[in-house]
């Protein structure tokens, strides 16, 4: 009997990715401007879904305000480039920033059960919004833009903020990935299960909880930094909307909740979705809506989830793979 | 001062109203339903349409509206819930909310951006007071609403704790397996129990619509508020939630003194302060209050 | 007829086969014990009688009725009653309103509430007393007595006597004995074999899933009996 973490077609598909990815990091030198921004859009996308996963497929925590860090990053990221920080280090560390509040945030929200902390992160969401519409620099509904980030030609803005996002997709699933190759991350899959039985063999749920909470936290505000380097403008009401929790729970439930290959194939889905269907108004949203309460009821497990149980294919090696040896006549 | 506080307890009547369903809704499925709100909203444009088509009172269109809201609070619970509540914790929150994105967006594409309301359709009714001593001024309309949220949490206290079908209600939401075995059929009374919540939500959303206006996407703040009352009033008890309901409106205008944009901050605040003393009494919040707590109990007992 | 009519059935849990090809009837008024070691299955195979448990193969006839696949409150309404293992007592509510509750389907005959008491009667006092806060006695005389208002034809008790004191199983016991001779038809699964075999005209006992020994009880010996609980008889044993 022996005891693998990969199978063929995760060492397959992990040449696969790192090819995509090196093709990727050289698309803006031949890509038309829209495909650069369009690919920078399912970037992010990407690190919502993945993050939103983290949180609610392998932590168990389903928050219906991650919109609360999404927004935060962005504010964050004008007030330092606002201090004179150079905009692209205001990101990241606005970001940082977000993950000490994220932590500050975990020591009292993770003990809620899964109602109460859904809409319990929605209010708190809520809070940041009232509070950022506060702050004279923002002017209330009104908003600002990142006014710094025109010291760059338009060309070069462009293609910085393609990589820009590129690295932090790919930094952020790596960082996933490992992650959920240590104890803890195992853990947390254990946990998903049964917090009672994992609790008994050792393994500390709450801190595990807190890793992904603030894991999850400073993702979506790098999401959130990258959102508003893209579109330059920062409206309150728009990054602190509810709607981008929705689109992160259509993603990750119609990819495969608690999969990691779940996540990015939701984003490039509802990316699929919303380049097609976006200029049909509402109806858009309630196709959203709709495909989120049908997949919950009727394939909880998602498409990836789906294609797993019936394939047995896992591409991502986060579990461990039992072999028997057939016997040999 | 006691102006302020008569109009907070007032709002804190039309809060309850809409808190109870959702509370009694989370009793008895342990099901927080995200598509509360929306559910209400919902209810205010029926009413609205009845009376606007049909020239009549809204409490008329009510009378229409509240069994119809029943039947679909029933199929809610058969169709949507149960199914939910089976995959766990975690799916039911994921359902409703996609149900209440459904609702708000259908309700946008049907009605559009126009802001609503039913005032106009209750004449005087929309600004007539009473008059207390001390030259205080009541709005009939939230007396009325305060009135009718004692009835109903009246109501459904009662027929939880003295008839055959609550005690069929409270052991389905105890135990429904084993009520089975009792002979209770805990599918209907799941499906009952929605089925009274979502009535409630039709009457607080006709109580949404004539106290001021309301839109396509209203929902969402409603169900902070439903939820935000019901947790400051410990999801126990719906006289908690009432009680829950009045707090957080007075916090709301307690804010709303100390700043222009302080009314929503306040009761956020509110919600906060009362969800940390509960975690701290129940000695999670890492802090010395859990502490303080313990030797607090120790003292009293000895 | 016999007014219980199992044929191999078969209980799963996932996987797990908990019980295997189980057939046995039960005629009307008979007082039938199950006995066997734990996990044995015999708590599964109460519960799938009573509609708790989902059945994957074969049949059970009430009254020539096929409830295979009926709803648990249907089959309480039909005349089978379960006592659950652990009691499983609506905790937060009163003694009677766990007994009114009994009442749900309805159906006629001699039980009502205040009929329980008078067979119970340590249980008057604690009448709007709430049920987490009783005895195991108590717990266990309102849980028969909330079955009981039912007014079953065929009554199943699992386990009265465990986590009580002897003392107060004999009590429970006492408390039985009025309701033995009344003519109802009663299925208890009891792990003491000498109670079992005081009051029991019928034994059937189990190990691992199956029923390895069927008999009246004057027909068999203690002997016999262990020695199917153990596994340590020669198999198929009928009688």
């Amino acid at each position: 009997m022996t005891i693998h973490r990969w199978t063929w077609q995760s060492k397959l598909a992990f040449a696969l990715a790192t090819g995509v990815i090196l093709i990727l990091a050289l698309v803006p030198t031949f890509a038309t401007d829209s495909v650069i921004e369009r690919l920078t859009v399912l970037f992010i996308y990407v690190i919502l879904a993945a993050m939103w996963n983290a949180l609610a497929g392998y932590g168990g925590l389903v928050s219906i305000g991650n919109q609360l860090f999404f927004g935060l990053g962005a504010y964050m990221t004008i007030r330092l480039a606002d201090a004179g920080i150079n905009p692209f280090a205001a990101m990241l560390l606005g970001a940082g920033i977000i993950a000490g509040l994220s932590w500050v945030l975990s020591l009292f929200m993770l003990h809620l059960r899964a109602g109460e902390f859904a809409i319990g992160m929605w209010v708190l969401a809520s809070i940041a919004h009232l509070c950022v519409n506060l702050d004279p620099l923002i002017q209330g509904e009104t908003g600002t833009s990142l006014i710094s980030l025109n010291a760059y030609a338009i060309a070069d803005r462009r293609m910085m903020i393609f990589w820009a996002a590129l690295i932090g997709m790919v930094g952020l699933l790596a960082l996933l990935f490992a992650v959920l190759r240590t104890p803890s991350g195992l853990a947390m899959q254990a946990i998903r299960d049964n917090e009672e039985a994992a609790d008994s063999i050792g393994v500390n749920p709450m801190r595990t909880k807190r890793l992904f909470f603030v894991l999850a936290g400073f993702g979506t505000a790098v999401a959130g930094a990258l959102w508003l380097a893209q579109v330059s403008a920062f409206q309150p009401k728009t990054y602190f909307s509810v709607q981008w929790t929705a689109y992160m729970i259509f993603m990750v439930l119609v990819g495969g909740l608690g999969r990691f290959e779940g996540a990015i194939l939701g984003a490039l889905i509802f990316f699929a979705a919303e380049t097609w269907f976006a200029d049909t108004g509402v109806w858009y949203l309630i196709g959203l809506g709709a495909a989120a309460l049908l997949f919950s009821l009727l394939l909880p497990k998602g498409l990836w989830g789906w294609i797993a149980t019936r394939t047995g294919v896992s591409l991502m090696p986060l579990g461990y793979r039992v072999q028997m040896e057939t016997p040999s006549k | 001062m006691t102006n302020i506080l008569i109009q907070a307890v007032l709002l804190g009547g039309y809060y309850a109203l809409i808190a109870c369903g959702l509370a009694f809704m989370f009793q008895v499925m342990r099901v927080i339903n995200l598509a509360h709100g929306s559910l209400a909203v919902v209810s205010a444009y029926a009413v609205w349409s009845l009376s606007d088509s049909f020239d009549m009172s809204p409490f008329i269109a009510l009378l229409a509206v509240v069994p119809v809201m029943g039947v679909a609070g029933w199929l809610l619970q058969r169709l949507v819930l149960e199914r939910a509540v089976r995959g766990g914790e975690l799916l039911p929150v994921l359902s409703t909310f996609g149900l209440a994105i459904v609702l708000d967006n259908l309700l946008f594409q049907q009605f559009g951006a126009d802001t609503r309301s039913l005032s106009p359709f209750v004449g005087d009714l929309s600004w007539e007071a009473f008059e207390l001593p001390g030259g205080i001024y009541v709005g009939k309309l939230p007396v009325y609403i305060l009135i009718a949220v004692i009835v109903i949490i009246g109501g459904l206290d009662l027929l939880l704790k003295r008839t055959a079908l609550g005690r069929q209600i409270r052991a389905t939401a105890t135990d429904p397996d084993t009520a089975g075995l009792v002979g209770v059929d805990a599918r209907r009374a799941a499906g009952i129990a929605a089925a009274l919540a979502t009535m409630t939500v039709a009457v607080s959303g006709a109580a949404l619509g004539l106290r001021g206006t309301f839109d396509a996407y209203a929902g969402a703040p409603q169900l902070l508020f439903a939820f935000e009352a019901t947790i400051i009033g410990g999801a126990r008890s719906l006289w908690g939630v009432l009680a829950g309901a009045i707090v957080l409106a007075v916090a709301q205008s307690v804010g709303a003194q100390i700043h222009p944009q302080g009314f929503l901050l306040g009761g956020h605040v509110a919600f906060l302060i009362v969800l940390f003393i509960r975690l701290a009494l129940k000695g999670k919040a890492p802090l010395r209050l859990a502490k303080i707590a313990r030797l607090t109990r120790k003292g009293a007992a000895q | 007829m016999s007014i219980l009519r199992v044929t191999d059935l078969d209980v799963r849990y996932g996987q797990f086969r908990a019980v295997r090809d189980v057939s046995f009837n039960v005629e009307q008024g008979e007082i039938l014990a199950i006995v066997g070691a734990n996990g044995a299955g015999k708590t599964t195979l109460l519960r799938a009688l009573a509609g708790a448990n989902p059945v994957k193969a074969g049949t059970v006839h009430l009254s020539g009725t096929d409830i295979t696949h009926m709803p648990s409150h249907l089959r309480v309404a039909s005349g089978l009653a379960l006592v659950p293992e652990g009691r499983k007592l609506f905790l937060d509510m009163t003694v009677e309103e766990n007994l009114k509750l009994g009442r749900t389907v309805g159906r006629m005959g001699d039980w009502t509430v205040e009929r329980i008491f008078e067979t119970f009667p340590n249980l008057v006092k604690r009448r709007h007393a709430a049920t987490g806060t009783m005895s195991g006695g108590e717990q266990q005389a309102t849980a028969i007595g909330r079955a009981l208002m039912s007014n079953p034809d065929v009554l199943i008790l699992d386990e009265v006597s465990l986590g009580l004191s002897p003392l107060v199983v004999d009590q429970v016991y006492a408390s039985l004995e009025g309701l033995m001779t009344t003519g109802t038809t009663i299925i208890l699964v009891e792990q003491d074999l000498s109670r079992a075999m005081a009051v029991a005209d019928r034994v059937v006992c189990m190990l691992e899933g199956h029923v390895v020994l069927d008999s009246p009880m004057g027909a068999t010996t203690r002997e016999a009996i262990t020695a199917a609980y153990f596994g340590t008889a020669p198999q198929g044993e009928h009688a």
